[in-house]
């Protein structure tokens, strides 16, 4: 057994504590500004385009028997919602603690997206978006979804094709173009 | 005795030829650098022709027939599509040094200004296409070397050439009027050969023949990686190239 001095524990036990003190800053979860519970955290952002004059994003939430839903209105007077997140003519949802409330302990997680234009006191639906275990892993992705009209030239970042949800309705416009992109 | 005597004659003889016949031992050269290194200057005016392709690869492979309003699935999708086709003359100037009269290294520095045609297509589906007929300037510079093979070997070949640049060419830009996020330069690399004949002293002329190969990449000027609508600048060209075939007439200072 070696025998150590008084002095040269208490220099051990310091490295020690260092070390520790240095592995928990370090393995803290890298803060990305969406918080550190990330798994079920979801946003939805839908772009107007230019020929309607406004937009609605209205999003269920449903979690086994746990449902919520939220919405935001795009109109050329006001957006009732105060998170825009970019430069263009869209409405953002996000669903954080909410979501980290209901999906975790639920089998059945579904997210449905429906989205409304209006043009010329008409408003069209576009057809609803359900999102599920066949798109999302749950539990591993953050879950990012935009709806906008694909030009690829004019729409920059990372990103996949879902699918198209142009409506049945086509007083509005055909809109043959607007896509559910998905962002990694 | 007789080889006393013929010893005596060989010493005399040796003597007298060491006398009359040595010469003295020459100093030996102090070499300077000048002696290895000569200044190096050229011009060159002649004329070139070019042609200019860059697109880049769709990513997500759906295009929007307005046309027709419906989405086409294409696997050979392309995208800002640019092309210049023309022909005009270019002047160059080379500035540098040679060493031991075969290798010279030097600075490039030129223009050329060819007429021709900028072809303009946002998808390659598109029947739409915009053309800008005139002049594109092109300055450009670089670095570069050339190589007198033949200098004090075969007089014939005398004056015979072979060089190359990396070179660095401005193109106009104009692709970002039609919302193309490319670069406005290309880099690349120039190839030349040709013969020169001694005029007087340190002048020579000749004739050069040049190849050039340049490409150029998305800007950084449009960098940001997050999603977000406008132009798109994450994907860098599928395609870019320029190549450049020209002939000058070339004046060396050496």
């Amino acid at each position: 057994m070696i025998k150590l001095s008084e002095s040269t524990k208490i220099l051990y036990r310091m490295l020690a504590f260092s070390w520790l003190a240095l592995c928990c800053t370090s393995c803290e979860p890298v803060d990305d500004g969406y918080g550190s519970y990330a798994y079920y955290w979801t946003t939805l952002c839908a772009y107007k385009p230019d020929s309607v004059d406004g937009m609605e994003i209205h999003v269920t939430y449903q979690a086994d028997n746990s449902v919520w839903a939220d919405s935001a209105t795009w109109t050329a007077k006001r957006n009732n919602r105060d998170y825009k997140s970019l430069d263009h003519d869209n409405v953002c949802l996000e669903c954080g603690d909410k979501c980290e409330d209901i999906f975790p302990s639920s089998k059945g997680n579904k997210i449905s997206v429906d989205i409304t234009f209006e043009c010329d006191d008409k408003t069209i639906a576009l057809p609803t978006f359900v999102i599920d275990k066949s798109i999302i892993n749950w539990g591993d992705d953050r879950i990012k979804f935009r709806f906008v009209e694909l030009d690829e030239r004019n729409i920059h970042g990372a990103y996949t094709v879902e699918t198209f949800i142009p409506p049945e309705d086509t007083s509005c416009g055909k809109f043959v173009n607007y896509a559910v992109l998905r962002l990694p | 005795m007789i080889r006393v005597l013929f010893l005596v004659i060989c010493l005399a003889s040796a003597a007298i030829g060491g006398v009359y016949d040595s010469k003295p031992i020459p100093k030996r050269k102090r070499h300077t650098v000048t002696d290895f290194i000569y200044p190096y200057f050229e011009v060159m005016a002649g004329v070139e022709k070019i042609t200019t392709k860059i697109k880049t690869e769709s990513y997500t492979h759906w295009y929007h027939d307005k046309k027709l309003d419906e989405m086409v699935y294409d696997e050979d999708l392309y995208y800002d599509i640019y092309s210049f086709n023309g022909a005009g003359p270019n002047i160059e100037a080379k500035l540098g040094v040679q060493l031991i009269k075969h290798v010279a290294f030097f600075l490039n520095l030129g223009l050329a200004w060819p007429i021709g045609s900028s072809h303009y297509k946002y998808y390659s589906l598109d029947k739409e296409e915009y053309i800008d007929r005139g002049y594109i300037y092109q300055p450009f510079f670089g670095v570069g070397t050339k190589v007198y093979p033949f200098v004090q070997w075969l007089p014939v070949l005398d004056g015979i050439f072979i060089g190359a640049s990396l070179i660095r060419t401005y193109a106009n830009g104009s692709w970002e009027d039609y919302g193309m996020t490319y670069d406005n330069h290309e880099d690349g690399y120039k190839l030349e050969a040709g013969h020169l004949w001694n005029i007087t002293g340190h002048y020579f002329i000749g004739i050069t023949a040049n190849m050039a190969s340049y490409s150029c990449s998305t800007s950084d000027a449009y960098s940001h990686n997050a999603f977000g609508i406008g132009q798109n600048p994450t994907r860098p060209p599928d395609e870019s190239k320029t190549k450049v075939y020209g002939i000058s007439l070339t004046v060396v200072f050496k």
